[in-house]
């Protein structure tokens, strides 16, 4: 891969193929909330680790569990923030989260208002298509716990299909 | 009392119960009515996700960025002469081509007539032409990467925009209240931009 | 997660013979894939069709330098075309059937690009090639630098997008978004409800029924604008010409057609609009 080379033009192709469905993992993951930032730090990370890439794996595939560790990160920084200021991490978003532009209407709302780890489940299995086995290790949780997360998300948006 | 399966339901959607389990799930549910709206809901959630609408991408292009900060990590990788537009104009261009989707979009979604087919004091004119010099610039920066046949494409449709907008404001001069003129001219400078853009993101198209 | 497969290899000799049978071929069990992406496709021709199986089929007949790269995961397909880089551009065939439920994009450099049978959404962004729909009742759009587009019995919303050539819409019940910079707009057997067409060279055509709370939005600079239209007729028109002529075979309850600005009348109970603009093309109003 010539962008593991040093290839700034090679790697900015890389990124023109790949930063919509970044985005749209960001904007999942996020429930709307700004991802241009998260967006940027996932490209440097990547440029910084792309020697790492064995390319065993498609480079989507390594890319977006890149992106997940990036956005993982965000939101813990974020969370400490917020619990600092006294507002619990498991509450839904706000209403300024709920109409950013990222994310519309009922189920796409109600995915913003899940428990963040139901959510984040629920959006590598269910939408991006990762296995529970991969789930859990990004998320440093048990298969188990994933499946368990799965359905809780599940049973949660299925009122919002109705 | 709480049904126990009500929590492996999507475990045995996905297929995910070892078999002589999910043959006990599969029986429960030819017996319980409850269980299998259940399941039917659990599956159309699935089944939305797999395919979920598309979300529109950000306005404006992060890459200027990007390029910039691996190049306070790594100046020698950023050190090639090619071209890189600055984070500047693509914010400008992104805030303009935004303001000019979304006169597009007030042009479609509103119903037309006489009270809302002209623009306003000619100032939406403007606008679209600093856009369109915006693109203008980002297009000739990267026309090289395209190939032949479409830059030919393109400069010759645009050359036919800009003779007729020559024509227009010309036109204006004389009759500068004329409504419709200005209607023709705010037409012809989305045009314009529309030409410019389409041309622009060919060149970031993959080969 | 991704099943990664490398269907073919570029070889050291060898050239674009004649081919009988194709130099990549692959059955692939769709599953619960939602989505086909083909990109990039350099040139050559591309033929889509909706099949009611539950597989992907893709033949492709290439030169060896050529290969192609499949990747499925349990909801996207894509298909990669892998040439040497820096090489000439060659000529593939790439066919390929798919369950008719499948959502589909395709972006190409100048491929000849031909869909048909299909029930998702279609988006096709070429430079050159023109690109051919018929029977796609998703949303779709298209769009292309060099490239006609014309399509037949489609029913979803449409975007289309050329910059020199025409666009031809045959039976369209969906919303439609089309322009072009020197193309006509011909537009047959039309029952939609909002149609937006704008040409700057060329002319536009019109021909089908206006819905009563439809939207109807033409405009060229140096084209003509004919409308053919079904009966009974409901309609405001609002009419702007600066050089061309006005013809109309309804009754204008006594409104005086003038150049240079606009003017409006109504037929019917006026139920839908319709806005036409033209700057030296001529406007024609009949009966279909």
């Amino acid at each position: 891969m010539r962008a593991a080379g040093g290839d700034i033009a090679a790697f900015e192709s890389l990124y023109r193929r790949h930063v919509a469905s970044v985005h749209r993992l960001a904007c999942w993951m996020l429930a709307g909330a700004e991802t241009e930032d998260i967006i940027q730090d996932v490209f440097v990370r990547a440029w910084t680790k792309l020697k790492l890439f064995n390319g065993r794996a498609a480079f989507g595939t390594w890319l977006h569990k890149l992106a997940v560790n990036v956005i993982l990160r965000h939101r813990e920084r974020q969370e400490a923030k917020s619990s600092r200021l006294g507002v619990l991490s498991e509450s839904p978003p706000q209403g300024a989260r709920l109409s950013s532009p990222g994310l519309r209407m009922d189920l796409e709302a109600a995915i913003a208002t899940l428990p963040p780890r139901a959510r984040d489940v629920f959006v590598l299995h269910d939408i991006e298509g990762w296995k529970h086995v991969e789930i859990a290790e990004a998320l440093g949780i048990s298969p188990s716990t994933s499946r368990a997360q799965l359905h809780r998300a599940r049973m949660l948006l299925r009122r919002f299909l109705s | 009392m709480r049904d126990p399966w009500t929590d492996r339901l999507s475990d045995y959607m996905d297929g995910e119960m070892p078999s002589e389990e999910e043959a006990e799930c599969r029986a429960h549910l030819e017996n319980c009515a409850r269980c299998t709206r259940l399941l039917a809901e659990l599956e159309a959630v699935k089944k939305w996700a797999a395919s979920p609408p598309d979300l529109p991408l950000p306005g404006g292009d992060a890459w200027a960025e990007i390029r910039e900060r691996i190049g306070r990590l790594h100046p020698q990788s950023v050190s090639t002469p090619s071209y890189r537009p600055s984070a500047r104009l693509l914010r400008t261009a992104a805030i303009l081509v935004l303001a000019a989707g979304t006169l597009l979009l007030w042009r479609i979604l509103t119903p037309p007539g006489p009270q809302n087919a002209v623009p306003m004091a000619g100032q939406s004119s403007d606008l679209l032409s600093n856009t369109a010099d915006q693109w203008r610039e980002e297009f000739e920066a990267r026309a090289a990467l395209l190939d032949p046949a479409s830059r030919q494409d393109i400069r010759r449709s645009l050359r036919m925009l800009e003779e007729f907008e020559g024509e227009i404001v010309g036109s204006l001069e004389e009759d500068p209240e004329n409504r419709l003129l200005r209607e023709f001219l705010r037409r012809n400078r989305r045009m314009q931009i529309q030409v410019l853009r389409f041309g622009t993101e060919q060149t970031m198209k993959p080969s | 997660m991704y099943l990664s497969f490398t269907l073919a290899f570029a070889f050291l000799i060898g050239g674009l013979a004649p081919q009988e049978s194709p130099r990549t071929e692959r059955l692939i069990e769709a599953g619960e894939v939602q989505r086909i992406e083909i990109n990039p496709l350099n040139k050559g021709s591309l033929r889509i069709s909706g099949w009611d199986q539950p597989q992907v089929q893709v033949k492709a007949y290439h030169s060896p330098r050529i290969s192609f790269e499949i990747q499925a995961n349990h909801r996207l397909i894509k298909v990669e075309e892998r040439r040497p880089s820096r090489s000439a551009l060659e000529d593939v065939r790439l066919e390929i059937q798919v369950p008719m439920g499948l959502r589909l994009q395709v972006i190409g450099n100048m491929p000849e690009v031909s869909i048909e049978g299909l029930e998702g959404a279609v988006d096709v962004n070429t430079n050159q090639g023109n690109i051919a729909l018929s029977n796609v009742s998703g949303s779709i759009r298209l769009t292309s630098s060099g490239g006609r587009l014309e399509l037949s019995d489609v029913g979803g919303i449409l975007r289309l997008r050329t910059s020199h050539e025409g666009i031809s819409v045959k039976g369209l019940t969906g919303d439609l978004e089309a322009e072009t910079v020197s193309g006509d707009i011909l537009l047959q057997g039309i029952a939609s409800k909002r149609i937006h067409a704008t040409s700057h060279q060329g002319g536009i055509v019109l021909e089908g029924a206006l819905a009563e709370d439809g939207v109807y939005d033409l405009a060229s600079d140096n084209g003509g604008l004919e409308l053919r239209l079904s009966e009974p007729l409901s309609a405001s028109f609002t009419v702007g010409t600066v050089q061309g002529d006005f013809y109309c075979e309804f009754n204008l309850q006594g409104v005086q057609p003038r150049k240079g600005e606009r003017f409006t009348f109504s037929v019917g109970d006026g139920a839908a609009q319709v806005d036409l603009l033209t700057f030296r093309g001529a406007i024609r109003i009949g009966r279909r």
